[in-house]
């Protein structure tokens, strides 16, 4: 009895000996593909007609971000919309980890109901899943903020397709007041205009809760810095006194300061001013010029454009230290910064020695600067990048030369900041499309 | 010629003497021939003309003259010669006394030598006599002092033998009992080594027959292994991955290559990298294998580690 026992054990152990000599394999690289993903057509109930394609909104949000691949329509080997509907094997069969199914209910009252479930192809199970009540003019916004919910969900950071852009675009001057002030989705959708003046408008800026933007005007009578509140829509209100030559206003984050650079005596200072009290402070003075203030996210610097090496180039202007150190030396010149809104990074013009204006971004831990967007040996060129509020993307403004004909084609174009995917944004108007601001996360 | 003279000293003093010798009988024979002179300054024709007989004697006379001169000549050479004789003689003799001298000169010295030899020989022996005396003696000292050791360590061996041989005899005893007890022991140990060695030339013989195709399988084995890498490397979708993440994916498949189940462990560097690697094999599904069914025993049960390069 006790040998059989013994004999028992030593087969046994044997057995684990095997099942532990199972083929090691080591794997200690993969791709950085954009990660597979079907979101199916949504279905309406009832035989209404949509004017928004959500699920379109959705692939082409998170396509543009870099990080996803959505399966086209023609390739879905079916269209569910409910769970008991989906047979997990169609999309195993085509590798899609992922799939995103949905349904619009209309209410009575004329509004929606949209419901989405994002799935686990391989687990068969429900990641995540939401409704969300809408209006009909609110289907895109509703489209935006499931690829918030998506990103997140899958990339483990917030989403920043449920945000907006500021812009300036200039018209010919044929056209009534053809500086225009506009708003508009990160896509550039539900484009809306803020204001329009015969004056030059300049350098559009979000106040750090998105309440308000802040702009500057040229002009022989009344130049300076204006205000507009967004949620009231009021007329903007000037900040700066009319004997100030102020512009290129950038909010504190606390938003009690305004940065700005003004101009006197053909020079140009950085300025810090207390918007409550409207005390105005010189930093980082220099005979030489100094413009375009950004502030940092944590407040405790500023980045700045001077030319006090000859050329311009970034400066960082420190509160503590009071000094300003220079941070580009690549390049002719590097203007126009902006930071990513976790202050590790920055986002800049970078002229490089063949005149091309690139979009640049330099990490501010290493001082490595990498292109993001090239400006095809200057063909095109490219201005006032700006992050999107998680730090993915960067929008900014470009115009490409026309063959034969006069002006400029402009337009918006968001690039993800390892420069992989750039999408640009159509733009049908007559307008030139300048200095575009992203907002910080809307609520 | 001063050379000579000191080497031959004596043959030039013998010439001197004889020169001297030689002026003085010349001189001497002048006086005589002067005295013969005299008579032939009578004219000889005239002579005869006066007189035979007179010329006769007087010839005779001439000839008893010359006969004389003759001997006196012949005396003179003859005592020359003796004298030189003498001289040789004299010089011979003592040539032989001076080589006599030399050879008792030489036998002396020998006789010395030798007996020098003989002394330190005899001097030597004595020294060598004495050296090994005292060589003897020690020897002989040494030989007695090993000889009260040896009896000192015999004493005590014999002790000891006495001692040890009781020990043995214990021991003895102890050792025949645990033999006895050892050897059913051992009986029943060889009993299970039989069959051991029984089985594991069994296995040898397996091991012998599947080797004959190991060389053959391992290399399409390594091949396959190299295409799931790949395959899974190109199905990873690594996304801000965290340095230091890690994860041990633990896979079933099924023959056809199907992912049969997937189990990450022991994982570092979050949900989403935990689902990634998960996703990777998922993806990566139907994994290529051997067309030879036979190999899937391989395959079955795989792990793969998942730890990303920087």
């Amino acid at each position: 009895m006790k040998k059989s026992v013994g004999i028992l054990f030593v087969l046994f152990f044997a057995w684990i000996n095997q099942a532990s000599a199972a083929l090691v394999i080591e794997i200690t690289e993969g791709v950085e593909d954009a990660i597979p993903i079907a979101v199916v057509p949504f279905k309406v109930a009832g035989s209404n007609k949509l004017s928004t394609d959500i699920a379109a909104v959705i692939e082409a949000d998170l396509a543009r971000s870099a990080q996803f691949n959505p399966l086209a329509r023609k390739d879905m080997l079916a269209k569910p919309n409910k769970p008991s509907d989906i047979k997990f094997k169609n999309w195993r069969m085509l590798d899609v980890p992922n799939l995103v199914i949905g349904e619009i209910d209309k209410k009575k009252d004329g509004s929606y109901f949209v419901k989405f479930r994002l799935y686990d192809v391989y687990r068969q199970k429900q990641i995540i899943g939401y409704g969300f009540p809408a209006k009909a003019n609110q289907l895109r916004k509703i489209a935006h903020k499931i690829s918030d919910v998506i990103y997140e969900e899958l990339m483990g950071v917030k989403g920043a397709f449920d945000t907006q852009v500021v812009y300036i675009k200039k018209f010919p001057n044929k056209e009534q007041k053809p500086y225009r002030l506009y708003l508009a989705d990160a896509d550039t959708y539900n484009e809306q205009e803020v204001m329009r003046h015969d004056w030059p408008l300049f350098s559009p800026t979000w106040s750090p809760d998105n309440s308000k933007l802040a702009f500057a005007m040229a002009g022989s009578r009344g130049a300076g810095i204006f205000v507009f509140d967004v949620a009231t829509g009021k007329a903007p209100i000037r900040l700066t006194k009319r004997s100030i030559k102020a512009s290129a206003p950038s909010w504190s984050p606390d938003g009690k300061k305004m940065a700005m650079q003004v101009l006197a005596n053909g020079s140009s200072d950085i300025f810090v001013m207390d918007i409550k009290t409207k005390k105005m402070t010189r930093i980082a003075s220099h005979w030489s010029i100094d413009v375009e203030p950004r502030w940092s996210p944590d407040g405790k610097s500023i980045v700045f454009t001077s030319e006090r090496g000859g050329s311009p180039q970034l400066y960082q202007y420190t509160f503590s230290s009071k000094k300003a150190k220079r941070l580009t030396f690549k390049g002719r010149q590097n203007l126009r910064a902006s930071f990513s809104p976790d202050g590790k990074m920055i986002t800049f013009v970078h002229l490089s020695e063949n005149n091309g204006y690139n979009i640049a971004v330099m990490d501010l831990g290493s001082r490595e600067m990498h292109i993001v967007a090239d400006s095809s040996y200057g063909e095109s060129e490219h201005e006032s990048p700006s992050f999107a509020p998680n730090g993915s993307m960067i929008i900014y403004a470009a115009n490409y030369p026309q063959k034969g004909k006069k002006g400029k084609k402009t337009g918006l174009v968001a690039v993800s900041v390892d420069g992989t995917v750039q999408q640009h944004f159509t733009d049908d108007g007559v307008g030139e499309v300048r200095e575009p601001a992203w907002s910080s996360y809307l609520n | 010629m001063l050379n000579l003279i000191s080497k031959y000293p004596r043959a030039f003093a013998a010439a001197i003497v004889l020169h001297i010798i030689m002026a003085i009988v010349f001189t001497m024979n002048f006086e005589f021939t002067s005295k013969v002179i005299a008579p032939q300054e009578v004219d000889v024709v005239q002579a005869t003309a006066v007189n035979e007989e007179q010329v006769l004697a007087e010839l005779a006379v001439l000839k008893a003259i010359e006969a004389k001169k003759r001997r006196t000549e012949k005396d003179r050479q003859n005592k020359l010669d003796r004298d030189a004789n003498r001289a040789k003689k004299k010089r011979l003799e003592e040539q032989r006394r001076l080589k006599k001298l030399e050879q008792n000169r030489k036998i002396e010295l020998a006789k010395k030598k030798k007996l020098e030899k003989e002394r330190k020989l005899s001097e030597k022996k004595t020294k060598e006599a004495v050296e090994s005396r005292r060589v003897a003696e020690k020897a002989s000292e040494e030989a007695q002092r090993r000889r009260v050791i040896e009896l000192e360590k015999q004493r005590l061996a014999e002790d000891g033998r006495k001692k040890a041989e009781a020990e043995q005899k214990r021991a003895e005893e102890i050792e025949r009992k645990s033999k006895e007890k050892a050897l059913k022991a051992i009986e029943e140990e060889q009993r299970i080594d039989d069959a051991k060695v029984r089985k594991a030339a069994l296995e040898a013989e397996q091991k012998r027959l599947t080797a004959s195709r190991g060389v053959k399988t391992q290399k399409i084995v390594d091949r396959y292994v190299k295409l799931i890498i790949k395959q899974v490397q190109n199905n990873w979708r690594m996304r801000d991955v965290k340095p230091g993440s890690y994860c041990d994916v633990f896979v079933r498949l099924m023959p056809t290559g199907e992912v049969l189940q997937v189990d990450a462990k022991n994982c570092v560097g979050g949900k989403l990298f935990k689902r990634s690697v998960e996703d990777a094999v998922r993806a990566a599904a139907p994994l290529p294998l051997p067309t030879d069914k036979s190999l899937f025993s391989q395959f079955r049960e795989i792990k793969f580690k998942f730890d990303p390069k920087d």
